[in-house]
């Protein structure tokens, strides 16, 4: 008997939230100042991306609303997840993505609220404090990117809007 | 048995369900080879790309193999970055750059 046709799933990723993942999955998203970071580990076909809002949890350690919310807490859960599903840490291939400033600095200030960069600095620290490298990146700048993640490949599409 | 399937527009969410019906008839019918002509495709979209990659695992299930050629380079280059170049062939469009 033939098998079924079965689209890969599609999944979106609002802010604030994590997939992890060993069936082959589609994951769309779209970063402003938020800050997206794929994972993937070859071997295993386990893959997962965040879609993390702020940088550290430790600036609203009261705030306990989603694990991915802060760029900090939303690595921890990603590489645990991952390595519950069978990931080795040491084969991951990590990607950061977004982190742009499309806040308005005129209604900040003038010098912005440079919610982006510290979202790429929080990931850049979380990541070398483990002793993990990133392959590829694409951030900051003044555009939104649409992204789109594939989990058994780890390969990343990105698009900047605008 | 090769089976071609050739989509006259892009392949989005509006055009994606006709694309999904025509890989389920290949499949059905035994092909174990899908060539899939993206000649007249300029753009694929998420849903898009969610059915050509279950084509892909679909025919892989049933023994066979899916094939993409004459792809267009924004299409081409779509596929190299999501790395399923190394999961099913893909093939350029000839003359495109």
């Amino acid at each position: 008997m033939t098998p079924p046709f079965r689209d890969v799933p599609l999944c979106y990723l609002d802010p604030k939230r994590c997939v992890v993942t060993a069936t082959p999955t589609l994951v769309s998203t779209v970063l402003g100042s938020c800050v997206g970071v794929t994972m993937h580990d070859p071997v295993s076909g386990v893959g997962g991306m965040a879609h993390a809002f702020l940088p550290y949890r430790r600036e609203f350690p009261e705030d306990r609303e989603a694990p991915c919310k802060f760029v900090d807490d939303a690595l921890e859960h990603l590489l645990a997840a991952c390595a519950r599903l069978g990931a080795s840490a040491s084969r991951l291939e990590i990607k950061l993505f977004g982190g742009a400033e499309i806040m308005d600095r005129a209604a900040s200030g003038g010098a912005g609220l440079r919610v982006g960069e510290r979202n790429v600095l929080a990931a850049r620290e979380g990541l070398a404090a483990r002793g993990l490298r990133l392959l590829a990146e694409d951030v900051g700048g003044v555009r939104g990117r649409k992204v789109l993640f594939l989990t058994h490949t780890g390969g990343v599409w990105v698009k900047k809007l605008g | 048995m090769e089976h071609c399937i050739a989509p006259v527009e892009d392949i989005v969410v509006a055009t994606a369900p006709k694309l999904r019906q025509q890989v389920e008839l290949a499949i059905a019918s035994g092909a174990s080879l899908l060539r899939l002509d993206l000649r007249q495709v300029e753009f694929v979209d998420s849903v898009g790309l969610s059915v050509i990659i279950g084509a892909s695992m679909s025919m892989q299930r049933a023994g066979g193999v899916l094939e993409v050629f004459n792809a267009r380079p924004d299409v081409r280059d779509l596929f190299h970055t999501m790395r399923l170049d190394d999961h099913f062939a893909v093939l350029p469009l000839p003359g495109a750059p």
